[in-house]
Order: structure tokens, then sequence, then C-alpha cells
């Protein structure tokens, strides 16, 4: 990226980002549900448990 | 610059657009929907929940929206890029230890959550979580910080 993005009300300047979100897979232990997660702390989006494994 | 947050919203204001930040008061997991599928943001107790609206306007739908993820774990929509609604979007939310503000996003279709749609006198704003807190860095001059107490 060169110059810094310029900005307007009505329509914004977009970006290319040059990653795109990498979720890891994750299986709840508790309940079974897979998902992909992001961040430090996966958390099962069914049952909220931080139970989990990356699969 | 640290600034005291508890469980209330901490407001930036500038001239023409606002920021509303408050803290997560309990762990889970914020479900984002993508136009690739469902991401899974684990928050942790004290990860921010920031409001951005580029435009200003009211406060309160702000203190809605982060109340509606923060309290009740409405999950994030993501539009595809060039969606005709991402110009309607007023506020926009975003959740995580740290919390970037850009103005060269288009409002609504990235799913990156440790990026914020803002104005451009908001831009490069960069909010972290910290204890009793949030310490902010490259806070320019003209923008006034306030509290507001939680609902």
């Amino acid at each position: 990226m060169g110059e810094p993005p310029m900005c307007s009300a009505g329509g914004p300047a977009d970006i290319e980002f040059s990653e795109r979100v990498k979720g890891k897979d994750y299986k709840c232990n508790e309940c079974g549900e897979r998902f992909k997660g992001l961040g430090r702390k996966p958390v099962c989006p069914g049952c909220q448990s931080e139970d989990v494994t990356e699969v | 610059m640290f600034l005291e947050l508890d469980t209330g919203f901490l407001l930036l204001r500038g001239s023409n657009s606002f920021l509303l930040v408050a803290k997560a008061v309990s762990g889970f997991g914020l479900c984002i929907e993508a136009p690739d599928g469902e991401y899974v943001q684990g928050l942790s107790p004290g990860d921010l929940v920031a409001a951005s609206a580029p435009e200003g306007g009211p406060v309160e739908p702000a203190r809605m929206l982060i109340d509606l993820v923060r309290t009740y774990r409405m999950p994030l929509i993501v539009l595809p890029k060039d969606h005709p609604g991402s110009r309607r979007l007023r506020v926009v939310v975003s959740a995580g230890p740290v919390i970037e503000l850009n103005c060269g996003i288009r409002r609504g279709t990235h799913p990156e959550q440790h990026l914020l749609c803002s104005s451009d006198e908001l831009a490069g704003i960069v909010l972290r979580g910290v204890s009793g807190g949030v310490e902010v860095s490259r806070l320019p001059e003209t923008v006034t910080v306030g509290h507001l107490p939680a609902a």
C-alpha cells in the first residue's frame, strides 16, 4: 500500500487486505460443535465452553 | 494515554464523528457472519467493544449496538464487498483486545475485528483494553474525551 487512503462521507475508499481472515478450525469438547475460531481464546458458539480442541 | 473505564462507556468525539467504547463484561464467543462463512471471535472480560459513527449523529444507537453485542451477544454481520447496504450503515461495531480506527475501509464489509471504519479525523487511533481502562494511542488533540454511565 502506498499513499494513505482518502475518506469521503458518501463513499469511503476501499483498501484490499493482503491477508484474509485466517480462522482456525476447532471442535468443542462439551457439545461437539465445530467452528472456525479467531482470537486468543476460542469459545464454542453453541455452548460457550472454552474446552475446545484445534482440529 | 490511559483512560479509565469500567462498565460504562468512553466517548471520543471529533467535530463531525464519534467513537463509543465499552468493555466486555464477560467472556463469550462472538459470532461473525461473513460472506465466506461463520467465524467465532473469543472475547475475554476487559476486551473492547467499540461503535464508530463516521458521520456523527446521536450516541444512543451506538450505545444500543454495543449492548446488543456485549450483553445480548448478537452476531455481527459482514457485508460482501461492494454491497449497496454498506453506504446505509451509520454506526459500525468491532470487538477485540485491540482496535485500530481506519478511514480507508468500506464499512461493514470486513470481518477483521482489529480494524474499525472511522472518519478521517479519528483514523489512526489505537485502543487497547487494559486493567481498569483503555490505553489509547495516536489520539488527536482535537478529539474530546467523555464518559457515559452503563445503561
